[in-house]
């Protein structure tokens, strides 16, 4: 009789086990390993934000090329502006892209080319108020009244002909 | 357990629940040894893997690199990481330290607010003069012999077959074992979903044939991903060149996946 009971609650034991692993234990567990497989995919297909330059080429080809074969071909059109998934949704517009002037995008290209200790010695940089300076223009000036921003170097030899042509001027007026 | 997948409960009693109910399933698991294959058959056929990718693909030996030589410290990658990853404003994925080097070999590193705002000015608190200067991005080592899925107490944390180590969310306790245990700093306790968190390598990314979002926005090409097993990929070829590879905390043992290019030997 003991010994009836003894087992009756060592069964009753095995099975409250049993019934809770099975509710307490997620579906995919030990698929692959001692963890819940089905996370690997809820990770994966978890929705992009970014896209890559090729998600602007279809609407915006002329500056994708521009910029393609320019000096700026490495930059992600994301990193200017802002994730796509703002901008674009099924093909459609759904939302502005920022687009920075002013004082906002000299901020932009100083992020990368203002001339700090660590940079790399090969990458272009530029002090500023130097190099603005050195031009000879107002120190209000931002970047694109000389730089094509999409293309830097686009009109760059026009620039210098004007600056040469002017520093002439202003020696032979002298 | 029953998991709600999109679990973010910013409330305490909630949060108290699920951790005694992750501790409960953690030890009732751990009452008999437990098969994989077995388990597998239990799951059932909705667990059915339905994507791009194959975890079990074992062929694929994914590696990260990164060239010291070529960051200029823009934070770039560290914008792209937190809108695609969505890490809440103070915490980081991944960052960008600057390292300078005085003529007397004292060593500096700072990283303010994590690199993200581009280091466009100098530090200015150096007295002496400066020998050398670099900036060293930081992200997770993907490690083969992982020490946080060591000490997770209810496997949430775990390398996936495909060498990914993944955080699963809806099973993170917050208990901030791994946070602890990594060496190189890179998990933390997310203020948004209150669970352990840490960069992927962009697995969702990656596994729809996307580079990872720092990578995309690198503009110099510093950051570089790809599957050391296609000789065609730039890390192949850097891996199989004469190029000297670096890993931080190579004594641990960890044997990370995320090699450094022109790393000098102050950079931890
Ligand atoms: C270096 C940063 C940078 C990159 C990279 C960049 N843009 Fe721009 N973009 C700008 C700035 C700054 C402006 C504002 C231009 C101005 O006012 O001169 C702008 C303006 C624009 C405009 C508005 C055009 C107009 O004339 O009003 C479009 C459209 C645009 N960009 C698309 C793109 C696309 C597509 C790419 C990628 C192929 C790209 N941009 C890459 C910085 C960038
Ligand atoms: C489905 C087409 C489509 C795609 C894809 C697309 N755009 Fe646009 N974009 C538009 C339209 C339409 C406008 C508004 C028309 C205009 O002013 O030229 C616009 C305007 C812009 C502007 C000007 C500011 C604004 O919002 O009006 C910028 C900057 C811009 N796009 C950047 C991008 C970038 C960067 C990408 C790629 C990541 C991209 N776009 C992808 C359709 C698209
Ligand atoms: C995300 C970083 C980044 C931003 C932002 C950026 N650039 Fe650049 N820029 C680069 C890279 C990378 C190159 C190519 C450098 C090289 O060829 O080694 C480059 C090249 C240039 C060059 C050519 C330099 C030369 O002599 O080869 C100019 C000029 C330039 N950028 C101007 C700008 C202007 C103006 C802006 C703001 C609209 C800007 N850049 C924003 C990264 C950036
Ligand atoms: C008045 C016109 C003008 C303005 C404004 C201007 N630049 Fe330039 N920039 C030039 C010219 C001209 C060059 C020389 C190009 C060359 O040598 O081929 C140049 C060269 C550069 C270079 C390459 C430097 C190098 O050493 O290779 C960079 C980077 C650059 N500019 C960035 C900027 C940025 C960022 C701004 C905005 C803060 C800016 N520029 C504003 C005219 C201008």
């Amino acid at each position: 009789m003991f010994y009836l009971r003894l087992v009756l609650v060592f069964a009753g034991i095995v099975a409250l086990v049993l019934i809770g692993r099975a509710v307490l234990i997620p579906k995919s567990w030990g698929e692959y390993g001692y963890y819940r497989g089905g996370y690997i995919q809820e990770e994966a297909s978890r929705d992009l934000v970014y896209g890559t330059n090729k998600s602007c080429e279809k609407c915006h080809e002329e500056i994708y090329e521009l910029k393609a074969e320019g000096t700026h071909k490495r930059l992600s059109c994301e990193i200017c502006h802002g994730p796509v998934t703002v901008h674009v949704k099924d093909g459609k517009k759904i939302g502005d892209m920022p687009v920075r002037k002013g004082d906002k995008q000299i901020e932009l290209c100083l992020t990368c080319h203002a001339k700090v200790a660590g940079r790399p010695e090969k990458f272009p940089m530029i002090e500023h108020i130097k190099h603005l300076e050195e031009l000879d223009v107002k120190l209000t000036h931002t970047c694109d009244q000389c730089h094509t921003v999409h293309e830097p170097l686009e009109n760059m030899n026009i620039i210098k002909k004007m600056h040469e042509l002017r520093t002439l001027k202003e020696e032979v007026s002298q | 357990m029953k998991i709600d997948q999109n679990f973010i409960d910013k409330d305490r009693r909630g949060f108290i629940e699920k951790v005694v109910k992750g501790s409960i399933a953690g030890s009732l698991m751990l009452m008999i040894p437990m098969n994989s294959k077995l388990f597998a058959k239990v799951a059932g056929d909705d667990s059915k893997l339905v994507s791009l990718i194959d975890p079990k693909d074992k062929a694929k030996h994914y590696a990260f690199m990164v060239d010291v030589t070529g960051c200029i410290g823009c934070g770039s990658c560290c914008v792209a990481d937190r809108k695609e990853n969505s890490v809440p404003q103070g915490q980081y994925r991944t960052w960008v330290e600057r390292y300078v080097i005085d003529i007397y070999n004292t060593v500096y590193v700072d990283s303010p607010e994590g690199g993200e705002k581009g280091y466009s000015k100098p530090r200015t608190d150096i007295k002496e003069k400066i020998k050398d200067a670099f900036f060293v991005p930081k992200l997770c080592n993907m490690c083969e012999e992982p020490s946080c899925v060591q000490v997770c107490p209810v496997a949430a944390t775990f390398k996936s077959p495909d060498g990914f180590v993944l955080v699963d969310n809806s099973h993170c306790v917050a208990c901030g074992y791994c946070v602890q245990a990594c060496p190189y700093g890179v998990r933390f306790i997310n203020n948004d979903t209150k669970t352990a968190d840490k960069c992927t390598w962009c697995y969702h990314r990656i596994s729809k044939g996307k580079l990872p979002a720092c990578v995309n926005a690198c503009p110099t090409g510093a950051r570089k991903f790809g599957d050391l097993n296609d000789p065609k990929s730039e890390v192949a070829k850097i891996y199989n060149s004469k190029t000297v590879l670096k890993v931080l905390k190579k004594s641990l043992g960890n044997e990370p996946a995320l090699f450094y290019v022109g790393a000098h030997e102050e950079v931890i």
